[in-house]
């Protein structure tokens, strides 16, 4: 088989139906055929345009903004990138001005330059190790958030707690759309997502009909994540969530940098009681959905 | 195409140089092009945020060491579409993607108004022109799907214009999901290559 018979037969697979072998195989041949590298991007673009109603060309053709978190997130990694440059420049080479000879500087950092490299490298390490934690954590809970019985709250503080930030999202389901704003039939379900720029413990509150209650975690449990989107999904369970009854209902993230006393029977009196019993934690985002009877 | 890669290669010139200006530039020259590739393979702005996010903190820690800066571009449009790409390859199955095209679609574009979901993004603005543009490529890429061949021109037609799954459409034509999920590979390709042989210039750009 020659080499462009061999590529012909990759594309036919491109993407879903290749190997993970294969699919290295032609990446690393788009790496170095940029007319094949524009081929895999226009087959990207085709099955868009292919798909594509009038509603979705005009919001393509939007530029798209991040979220906040998003814009945190980014913000950071620009922070980072600048850091290295100072430390890529000066490590190159430095023109001595007497002799005008070229003097490499890796080895004479300055002791602030030091502290810099070492902050970050700790930064790097602590992110590390809560992405190893995040994977160790036990798995959650099915959501069940209605059949908590009520009980007194069980407070109690664990850890430090840090300055967290994020923002939560809700989306509708398979082909049940929504937009925010409009009612919400009980037939149909949301998913959660929280995005933080930043390692957090976080949970998830429903307040509707003058009932609060954690939906997530469930009492003794964290919902640990590292920065990033993070879909509720528990493990073992849908990440498709419906309400037992119809009427407005408010959803709240709430993180910290510290784990999240959640009281025992997951009811709690309000929203600001969760925040006062786990100092540090903050109200991340809200949002609102008028649930209805029927379509 | 070619115009945005050489100022993004001369922006990576010059942040490595010690100008700390032109970060902002590789950042916002980059993004929309980065997004919009990721959209067109997962079809979730949320999704699609996190891989862009992902792959520029990859991309920019790797900036000032990059040792080609006139591959930076091309190199940061493959790492964005190599990770879209392994997103939907984890996912369950191939028909979990079509089903996230109906879902509150592009609602991000949406302005945020008091109480409305709206994935906590402020407003974009409506882009008329592009548009415009984007529905004339839409509109070769359909005509071009009467040249194909059969059983594909049928195949094409049933999954993207009657939403058919690969194996609704395996029953109707008597034969298996994996010729069907081929047939249409096959037609991608041969799309891709019309379009691209109609514009003679790339379609990301």
């Amino acid at each position: 088989m020659s080499p462009s018979e061999r590529i012909a037969e990759l594309l036919s697979g491109y993407p879903d139906q290749l190997s993970e072998g294969e699919l290295a195989e032609l990446r690393l041949a788009a790496e170095q055929d940029s007319e094949l590298d524009a081929t895999l991007d226009a087959i990207h673009e085709v099955e868009f345009l292919l798909a594509a109603d009038e509603e979705s060309i005009a919001a393509a053709a939007e530029p798209q903004q991040l979220s906040n978190a998003g814009e945190q997130r980014l913000a950071t990694a620009m922070s980072n990138a600048r850091f290295l440059a100072v430390g890529a420049v000066t490590d190159k080479v430095a023109v001595d001005p007497v002799g005008a000879e070229v003097v490499p500087l890796s080895g004479q950092r300055s002791p602030s330059q030091w502290v810099g490299w070492t902050a970050l490298a700790a930064g790097l390490l602590l992110a590390a190790g809560t992405v190893v934690l995040s994977r160790m954590e036990a798995p959650p809970t099915p959501l069940n958030p209605l059949s908590a019985a009520p009980g007194a709250a069980d407070f109690s503080m664990k850890g430090e707690p840090g300055a967290v930030s994020g923002d939560l999202m809700i989306r509708g389901t398979g082909a049940a759309r929504w937009i925010g704003g409009e009612p919400r039939s009980l037939q149909h379900a949301v998913r959660f997502y929280a995005v933080v720029p930043q390692p957090s413990f976080l949970a998830i509150l429903e307040v509707q009909a003058a009932n609060t209650v954690v939906l997530y975690p469930g009492p003794g449990q964290q919902w640990q994540v590292a920065a990033g989107t993070h879909l509720l999904q528990p493990e073992g369970a849908s990440a498709e969530y419906q309400p037992a009854r119809a009427g407005p209902a408010t959803y709240v993230l709430v993180g910290s940098g510290a784990s999240l006393a959640v009281p025992a029977a997951g009811v709690v009196p309000s929203v600001e009681a969760l925040l006062v019993g786990n100092p540090g934690a903050r109200e991340l985002g809200r949002v609102e959905v008028q649930w209805i009877a029927g379509d | 195409m070619a115009n945005g890669a050489n100022r993004i290669e001369s922006l990576v010139l010059s942040f490595q140089g010690g100008d700390p200006g032109a970060l902002d530039q590789i950042v916002e020259g980059l993004r929309a092009p980065l997004l919009r590739i990721a959209n067109w393979i997962l079809r979730d702005p949320v999704a699609a945020e996190d891989v862009f996010i992902e792959a520029m903190s990859r991309l920019l820690s790797l900036l000032p060491d990059f040792d080609t800066p006139a591959n930076f571009n091309a190199y940061a449009r493959r790492t964005v579409r190599n990770a879209a790409v392994d997103t939907i390859r984890r996912r369950s199955d191939r028909d979990s993607l079509r089903s996230l095209r109906d879902t509150d679609r592009m609602a991000r574009a949406r302005s945020r108004e008091p109480g409305t979901f709206v994935e906590g993004v402020p407003g974009a603005r409506p882009n008329p022109e592009a548009a415009a543009i984007m529905s004339e490529r839409r509109d070769k890429v359909r005509g071009a799907v009467a040249g194909l061949g059969e059983p594909r021109r049928t195949i094409v037609d049933l999954f993207y214009q009657h939403d058919r799954s690969y194996d609704e459409i395996a029953e109707e034509l008597d034969t298996s999901p994996a010729t069907v999920k081929r047939h249409l590979a096959a037609a991608r390709v041969l799309l891709a290559a019309r379009l691209r042989s109609l514009e003679g210039e790339r379609l990301v750009s």
